[in-house]
């Protein structure tokens, strides 16, 4: 079924929407949701709330590519639940090996910046402006590792290249959109 | 009492840069949806092309084992000794049979295997493969000899010879060699350029995807980056972007010889498409020009695609660069990418040739088993662990000290040919592997001297 006629179906509240995402997105979502939890379990659960809140939210919401937005209720689920339980200590899924490389992202800091709050948007704004001027693959990549949580072999595999090449691509990212944050003046 | 306050202020200090992690990740969401939906599509095509070359595989290896039933079971006939003579001969004409159906189908399964390679490495984002540079592997200090003449990469090189002191010589260039050194790859992070323009202009540059090609053989071509353009010396080393200015506009005179002509790609208007050497470059095949309609495009090549399978031998990979003659040179690398040194002397990169050409692919799986056992051999616990598939990392390690411990001595090490193909080898000394289309096992004393060749000193572990 295509995205428009299952989106049909939340807005007419027909519960079949939920059964058509399962089928045409629920593997999808698992895998995405299970790289940031580690948990086949808490997974499932985490999917579950994401159908939920889809449900909750179209209507008024009218997505054009509906994978994207339930990706990003499945992402967003998922994280709260991974900080719920794992808040004081790491666990082993791709999601916090890749967070603890995103420290690599985060510009020396520069005075009080405890106190200070950043605005998600301008945040989000500068990183989307920095990913703009990379090339596809290295863009590609680090979406792929720090928005995905795919791992390094996974990410590897978008492009056929070898792990070695993709470690040193997000590395290299990294350090690049560090540099890009302080040149624009961000303090996290 | 220092202690504690210090291990508060480290506690307080990591918990701050955990906030500011996790403010990173979350600004993620809010980036646009098409970048969005630009990296989940090529998630899905990547999951895809998995499947269907497990799927190639499999097929592959039930042949093999069909095969191999068919061969046991003749063997066990023979040995029953019964239908010797008339069956024998009809046995020996099954067994032609089945080598000429293995012919087949070994054949059928390269067809398939570059096409999935060709669809696999095909599309592309137009517009940012031709703003910014595809690989952006920095150099060390610039490379000198940026000439104004209209053959660039032909100046010669400043620093040491080739073949005096291997290994060590500064990053002033290496022996003069017909790749292009003289423009320094810079870490390109601001590129905002508009579309490539080429002399018929509007097809190609305003097309949405690029697509690449092959010429029937194990060569994928892309269309150049400008990354490439500053290598290659088609834009001057400080531009910052391309502009219809600074476009390099090919002509009839920058044609060389014929390569070929394009057999595979995903664009089909590609296919049957002349491919030529550029005349200022004519023996590099890294570079060429395609002609379409009238128009001409660069296009460049990283190298050779070879497919990577447990158990193949490395001798492919020497074969296919012709190795190690063609090699100019071998540029190095610690970890974190930061360049070291770069190695022109022939005779380390015969030594590390032939140290490579008997051995065969352990496969990706045996090389991980290899980290996770080194943690288990060093500390007697599996706080680290491999399941086959992942790694896992207990509560009580620290991710960047284990990475830190396995990859310490590693080096990164890109090979240069003299056809201009660029690839990657990485050798891990703490595993004793070299990774470079697959993963080589090396031996205690092949570790003892690649570390002389690549500056690692005392790479013996606790």
């Amino acid at each position: 079924m295509q995205d428009q006629e299952i989106v049909l179906l939340y807005w007419q509240r027909k519960e079949t929407a939920i059964q058509e995402t399962e089928q045409k997105y629920g593997h999808y979502l698992t895998t995405l949701v299970y790289n940031i939890l580690g948990d086949m379990e808490d997974s499932k659960e985490s999917v579950n709330d994401t159908y939920l809140k889809a449900w909750n939210s179209i209507p008024p919401q009218k997505p054009a590519v509906l994978l994207t937005y339930l990706a990003k209720l499945a992402r967003r689920t998922a994280i709260d639940r991974f900080r719920r339980k794992h808040r004081e200590k790491r666990r082993a899924s791709e999601y916090a090996i890749s967070l603890s490389e995103l420290e690599d992202c985060v510009p020396d800091g520069r005075g009080n910046t405890t106190e200070q709050e950043l605005e998600g948007h301008l945040l989000a704004e500068a990183i989307g402006a920095y990913l703009k001027t990379l090339p596809e693959e290295a863009r590609i990549t680090f979406l792929g590792r720090y928005y995905f949580a795919d791992s390094i072999r996974q990410v590897a595999a978008y492009y056929g290249m070898s792990e070695a090449k993709a470690k040193s691509l997000l590395y290299r990212t990294r350090i690049g959109l560090r540099a890009y944050l302080e040149q624009e003046g961000f303090e996290l | 009492m220092r202690n504690e306050n210090r291990r508060q202020e480290g506690g307080k200090k990591r918990s701050e840069r955990q906030k500011s992690v996790e403010t990173i990740s979350d600004a993620l969401e809010l980036l646009e949806d098409t970048m969005l939906t630009e990296a989940m599509q090529k998630r899905q095509a990547a999951e895809k092309e998995g499947q269907r070359e497990n799927a190639v595989k499999q097929s592959r290896q039930e042949q093999r084992t069909g095969a191999k039933a068919e061969e046991e079971k003749d063997s066990r006939k023979r040995e029953r000794g019964k239908g010797k003579g008339k069956k024998e001969k009809g046995e020996y004409r099954k067994g032609r049979k089945g080598w000429k159906a293995w012919q087949v189908y070994g054949g059928m399964a390269a067809c398939v295997t570059l096409l999935v390679a060709a669809l696999r490495f095909a599309p592309a984002v137009w517009s940012s493969r031709q703003d910014t540079p595809r690989d952006s592997v920095p150099r060390t200090t610039p490379e000198q000899g940026t000439s104004s003449d209209s053959v660039p990469g032909t100046t010669p090189e400043q620093g040491t010879s080739s073949g005096s002191v291997a290994g060590t010589t500064p990053e002033q260039g290496t022996s003069s060699d017909s790749v292009p050194e003289m423009i320094p790859e810079q870490e390109s992070s601001q590129d905002t350029t508009p579309p490539e323009q080429t002399e018929a202009g509007a097809g190609e540059s305003e097309s949405q995807e690029a697509y690449g090609f092959t010429m029937g053989n194990d060569i994928v071509y892309f269309p150049i980056s400008f990354d490439e353009r500053r290598r290659f010396g088609l834009v001057k080393s400080d531009a910052i972007g391309l502009t219809p200015e600074n476009t390099y506009q090919i002509t009839e005179e920058d044609l060389g010889e014929v390569m070929g002509s394009v057999q595979e790609s995903a664009d089909a208007g590609l296919i049957g498409c002349t491919v030529y050497h550029f005349a200022a470059f004519p023996d590099l095949d890294a570079i060429c020009i395609l002609e379409r309609e009238g128009s001409y495009s660069f296009y460049t090549a990283d190298g050779i695609w070879l497919p990577e399978e447990p158990g193949q031998s490395f001798e492919r990979v020497i074969t296919a660069y012709g190795m190690p003659e063609s090699v100019v040179k071998l540029e190095v690398e610690d970890r974190e990418g930061n360049p070291l040194f770069t190695i022109t002397d022939q005779a380390d990169v015969t030594a590390l040739c032939t140290m490579l050409s008997g051995k065969t692919d352990i496969g990706m799986q045996a090389n991980n088993e290899r980290y996770a056992r080194l943690w288990k051999d060093t500390y007697g616990n599996e706080e680290v662990s491999y399941d086959g598939e992942s790694f896992f990392y207990s509560d009580q390690v620290d991710y960047d000290a284990v990475h830190a411990f396995w990859h310490a001595k590693q080096r990164v090490i890109w090979v240069t040919t003299e056809r201009g193909f660029r690839f990657l080898m990485q050798y891990n000394p703490a595993v004793r592997t070299m990774e470079c289309y697959g993963y080589y096992d090396l031996t205690e004393e092949e570790v003892a001297e690649l570390n002389v060749i690549f500056g690692v000193d005392g790479a013996s572990y606790p």
